[in-house]
């Protein structure tokens, strides 16, 4: 049986998608079969950030509803060949599918791949409930930002709160500007880490890359010079239960080095 | 059918009392004398609703309760008829008590009855909230957009960054301590106290707040001994 993880953040735009489309990737990059599932029903971006948007025909809320097999709506990836894209319904709404249905669909997937990587919607409604049900492990991601580290905390609560015994939530640091970190406003993160009481999974920095590669449809992690693209690999590896340190940036050593002290041991 | 007089305190509405139907007038009065009297300083400074059930109160009636509560160092609120809201509570409690499980109290659930300490064994994130009538020790952190209420004292070995309710039922006795004390927002009793807006000088010692001239202070706990 494959993992099933889902992404997710409480707030929007800080970087779930981003997220789910880069670490899959890095997955399979290190020889995982690996599928996306889209789960922001009615606002889907994944296809389009994994640049696979003009091969949808049948998206989740097809299979759910029994209109297409399962390896039907299956969309490869143009890249790697152990990576799959389910798509999200873009024409549907979120309240269309059932926590129930998402869990059997991700079992059924999980039989099959590796890891199964849910990319969830903003906000803790509906599409939060059903993107978490199936999920057995979950990446919060935020920004170092305080309504972003709020928002991560209420989610944590709602993950924690979960009837059945799930695995403890595991946090991604997402647009970390190395200058603010020099400037000494370190003490935020600092603070957000010791609130949050989570693993830390990674620290992803603020990396122009990101815009670029997602306009084109192509991760970050294809591009060696992206740092935010080394940053998910090693998360990825990290989720593999390797032990990588949580940065190694050689032009900013000395601030990473604080990280590293910081999170000391902790790791996903 | 309730035999005794049951004191109750909600969150929204200060203390509630409610009297039996059946007992004779100046029987009741005398044992709610007793009542009072029993609980000692407890309720001492809190406002009170009196839930007559279906019992008619003449003007008279009224004032001698008024008087009592008075005596008890306690204000009548208001007097109300009708409907037993005891079944009512225990529903609420009982629900309360299933989404204290999963960490979601319903914001208007009343007190639990016991006023035994309750000891809450974990971090309460944003969104959660815990209800007690007695005292709350918490071994963990309250973290902002969460929040506590207690009608005692509030104890928290950790970090106190939310909201933290003190003697809600009007016990301006009542303190907050904790570990490292950064409330977004403190009450104690009816006094409210909020962060202030630069936060400058935190200490790094434990702290405990209490309502000193009708405002809420900090001390060292050494201080706050009295
Ligand atoms: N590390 C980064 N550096 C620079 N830009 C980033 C970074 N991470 C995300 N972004 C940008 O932030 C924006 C939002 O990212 P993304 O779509 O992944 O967020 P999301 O959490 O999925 O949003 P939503 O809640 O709307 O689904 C995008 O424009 C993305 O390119
Ligand atoms: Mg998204």
């Amino acid at each position: 049986m494959g993992q099933v993880i889902v992404v997710t953040s409480g707030k929007g735009g800080v970087g779930k998608t981003t997220t789910t489309a880069n670490l899959g990737t890095a997955l399979a990059q290190l020889g995982n079969k690996v599928v996306l599932l889209d789960a922001d029903i009615g606002l889907r971006n994944l296809d389009v950030v994994m640049g696979l948007e003009n091969r949808i025909v049948y998206d989740l809320v097809d299979v759910i509803e029994g209109n297409a097999r399962l390896k039907q709506a299956l969309i490869k990836d143009k890249r790697l060949d152990t990576l799959y894209l389910l798509a999200a319904a873009q024409t549907r709404e979120k309240k269309d599918v059932k926590p129930q249905q998402m869990r059997e669909l991700t079992e059924q997937l999980a039989r099959e791949f590796d890891y199964v990587v849910l990319d969830c919607p903003a906000g803790i409604e509906d599409g939060f409930k059903n993107a978490i049900a199936g999920a057995q492990k979950a990446i919060i991601v935020c920004n170092p930002e305080v309504s972003s580290v709020r928002d991560a905390d209420r989610v944590i609560g709602l993950w924690d709160a979960q009837p059945e015994s799930k695995g403890p939530a595991m946090l991604i640091v997402n647009r970390v500007r190395p200058k603010m970190v020099a400037r000494g406003d370190m003490l935020e993160i600092d603070d957000m880490l010791e609130m949050l009481a989570v693993d830390l999974l990674g620290i992803v920095p603020e990396d122009e890359h990101i815009i670029v590669s997602t306009n084109r449809g192509e991760p970050a992690v294809y591009h060696t010079e992206s740092k935010a693209g080394k940053a998910y690999q090693n998360i990825a590896r990290r989720l593999t239960g390797e032990q990588v340190p949580i940065m190694q940036l050689q032009d900013d050593e000395s601030i990473w080095a604080k990280f590293k002290r910081i999170v000391g041991l902790s790791r996903g | 059918m309730r035999q005794d007089i049951v004191i109750r305190g909600t969150t929204r509405t200060g203390l509630v009392i409610l009297l039996p139907d059946d007992l004779e007038f100046g029987v009741l009065i005398q044992r709610l004398r007793e009542k009072l009297a029993q609980a000692g300083r407890f309720f001492q400074g809190a406002e009170a609703t009196v839930q007559v059930g279906s019992r008619a109160l003449s003007a008279s009636d009224q004032d001698a309760i008024a008087r009592i509560l008075d005596e008890a160092d306690m204000a009548l609120r208001t007097v109300t008829k009708g409907g037993d809201p005891v079944a009512e509570a225990q529903a609420a409690l009982k629900a309360a008590e299933q989404s204290r499980h999963s960490g979601t109290l319903p914001a208007a659930a009343l007190l639990a009855e016991s006023e035994t300490a309750m000891v809450v064994t974990r971090t309460l994130r944003s969104g959660q909230s815990v209800r007690h009538q007695g005292d709350i020790i918490v071994l963990g952190d309250i973290n902002p957009g969460a929040e506590v209420v207690a009608s005692g004292h509030i104890v928290v070995m950790g970090a106190l960054r939310g909201v933290a309710h003190a003697g809600c039922t009007g016990n301006t006795g009542a303190f907050v301590a904790a570990i490292k004390l950064r409330p977004t927002q403190l009450r104690i009793a009816h006094v409210i106290g909020r962060a202030p807006d630069e936060q400058d000088n935190l200490q790094t010692v434990p702290e405990v707040a209490r309502v000193r001239d009708g405002m809420i202070v900090l001390e060292t706990p050494t201080e706050s001994k009295r």
